[in-house]
């Protein structure tokens, strides 16, 4: 130690100041764990305290979703009644569509078992595997698509609770506020404004893209909006970014392949190009007015079910007079089909 | 100190969500301190200190939804501590002097100008010897847990860089950097508690002043 000290040119010795740091934490000793026996029962008290905090809390957020919607649900459960006469309990939706591992854990159930056809209770838990992808039609009528490696609880039909993973909403452009959509996360609850968009929850992090339309965050601290082509990412901290994300852009594309089919028999060309377009965020653009009238005159025939939206166009537009082609901006060319040369 | 706080509002937003993995960690970190943070306070009774550390964690985590980031977690888990210890005595007709801060004492202040002088090694030393030991400790604990546990390696296990770059599974010269950044915090903290570090270099019988006595 000695070797160390400096001299002091007053004529005493002053220790150089890292070694009177190390002199103190040595001297100090180490510092002692506390009994394991404490350890365990400080442990088991504050567990029970945490336990009994989350559950209230849960209780708390599932109880607006849940009164608000009783009514509505009741009327639900009569209406579906007809089609579906052996449910038992009030549904919040059913699977339209369903791609790799996608597993349900109804209220009244401790086990998972994998989602079928059958209606999906109030209250219950879906799960999809990392590459499990599904379509749900809410009691509601808003669509919901969960990407791979999502879990969510449905609270009513109008409410979601997200606990990890990606979910995709589209309300059909509804307006109404009883008729708004809300999802739930450990950050803040999105609601709906008549819109198509997408949340996504990895860890304490969040996403919303919003692909039309409006969808409010309300958070503890404060209240966001996200528009239309807006992407709002929050990090763990709480740091909010914003950035455009377009209508067309490839990272939407994994909700076309769970898109409710509509039903199209008897209905116009035009129908079906809505449909598409909301599903691709593409544009339509008409080779000249008289193909666009022609659009709206020309009925079609058939079922486009378990069709992704270009599949259908291409398939329904093959019963036509009409051709398309996809331009090098994403948007589709829609123009009459030149007549066969001999 | 920002991003630290913000950290820690995410850590109580996923302990608040249900996050075990979030709440084991906190408690981990949090327990062997607030433990020690209270045995210094009650004279080293440890089934007090258990009692007062158990209170502790339940009303914060009871609380746990207004905790806004105003200072850290560990210092807000402390002002709980704090109150908690206050009741404690209360309750039991403790003399609640003990619980006022021991760095808030000027005698402290003396303690840390006899290290190295000609007097440090009289036994009516001791006591204060012990009285410092706990300080240091407390001022370690009241640091990050990674700058506490460097110091603790390096000053009284005695490894050597290398050895403590292995123990964390870094570079040397990230040890050495972190060792750098974990002096710098405990020399702050210490600097908070008695003053300027100036004063640990005077000679023995000056006082802070700079007065002979």
């Amino acid at each position: 130690m000695t070797e160390d000290r400096k001299q002091n040119p007053v004529g005493g010795t002053a220790l150089d100041t890292r070694d009177l740091l190390g002199e103190l934490i040595r001297a100090a000793g180490k510092r002692q764990p506390p009994p394991a026996s404490d350890y365990q029962q400080t442990l088991a008290a504050a567990t029970a305290v945490w336990q009994r905090k989350v559950r209230s809390r849960h209780r708390r957020r599932a109880g607006f979703g849940i009164a608000g919607a009783v009514a509505a649900s009741l009327v639900v459960a009569l209406v579906l009644s007809q089609y579906w006469p052996a449910m038992r309990a009030a549904p919040a939706g059913a699977c339209d569509r369903i791609m790799g591992v996608v597993s349900l854990r109804s209220p009244s159930e401790e086990d998972w078992s994998a989602l079928g056809g059958e209606p999906i209770e109030i209250g219950s838990r879906l799960r999809t595997g990392p590459d499990g992808r599904t379509g749900i039609i809410l009691a509601s009528g808003v669509s919901l698509r969960l990407h791979g490696s999502t879990e969510v609880l449905l609270a009513s039909p109008r409410e979601i609770e997200l606990f990890q993973g990606r979910v995709y909403v589209d309300t059909h452009g509804s307006v109404r506020p009883e008729g708004a959509i809300t999802v739930v996360t450990a950050t803040g609850t999105f609601r709906d404004i008549g819109t198509q968009f997408e949340v996504r929850r990895r860890d304490d992090a969040m996403r919303l893209r919003v692909r039309d339309g409006i969808v409010s965050l309300r958070m503890e601290d404060r209240t966001l909006r996200g528009v239309a082509g807006e992407q709002l990412k929050l990090d763990e901290s709480g740091d909010l970014t914003r950035s455009a994300i377009a209508r067309d852009d490839p990272d939407w594309q994994w909700v076309e392949t769970l898109a409710p089919a509509p039903r199209l028999e008897n209905l116009p060309v035009i129908r079906l190009l809505e449909w598409v377009r909301r599903e691709t965020g593409r544009e339509f653009v008409f080779d000249g007015p008289a193909v666009k009238a022609r659009a709206f005159s020309t009925t079609l025939h058939g079922s486009v079910d378990k069709l992704s939206p270009l599949e259908a166009l291409d398939v329904m537009l093959a019963t036509t007079d009409f051709d398309y082609l996809i331009l090098a901006d994403g948007s589709i060319s829609i123009s009459e089909k030149m007549a066969a040369s001999e | 100190m920002a991003g630290a706080v913000h950290l820690d509002k995410a850590l109580a937003r996923k302990i608040l969500a249900g996050d075990e993995r979030a709440f084991r960690a906190l408690f981990d970190e949090f327990f062997p301190r607030l433990y020690r943070f209270a045995m210094v306070r009650l004279g080293g009774d440890q089934e007090a200190a258990q009692e007062v550390v158990q209170q502790t964690f339940c009303k914060a985590i009871e609380h746990l939804d207004r905790y806004r980031g105003e200072a850290a977690l560990y210092t807000w888990f402390c002002q709980i501590c704090r109150n908690a210890l206050v009741d404690y005595c209360r309750a039991r007709s403790r003399d609640s002097r003990h619980v006022e801060l021991f760095e808030d004492r000027q005698e402290v202040r003396g303690i840390l100008e006899t290290l190295g002088g000609p007097l440090a090694d009289e036994p009516e030393t001791a006591t204060w010897r012990s009285d410092l030991g706990r300080l240091i400790q407390s001022t370690l604990d009241h640091l990050s847990p990674r700058h506490a546990d460097v110091l603790e390696w390096k000053y009284v296990e005695g490894l050597t860089v290398k050895e403590i770059a292995a123990r964390l599974d870094v570079g040397p010269k990230a040890a050495e950097s972190l060792l750098t950044r974990a002096r710098v915090a405990f020399r702050e903290a210490i600097e908070s508690v008695s003053g300027t570090l100036e004063l640990l270099g005077r000679p023995m019988g000056t006082d802070p002043g700079g007065t002979e006595l």
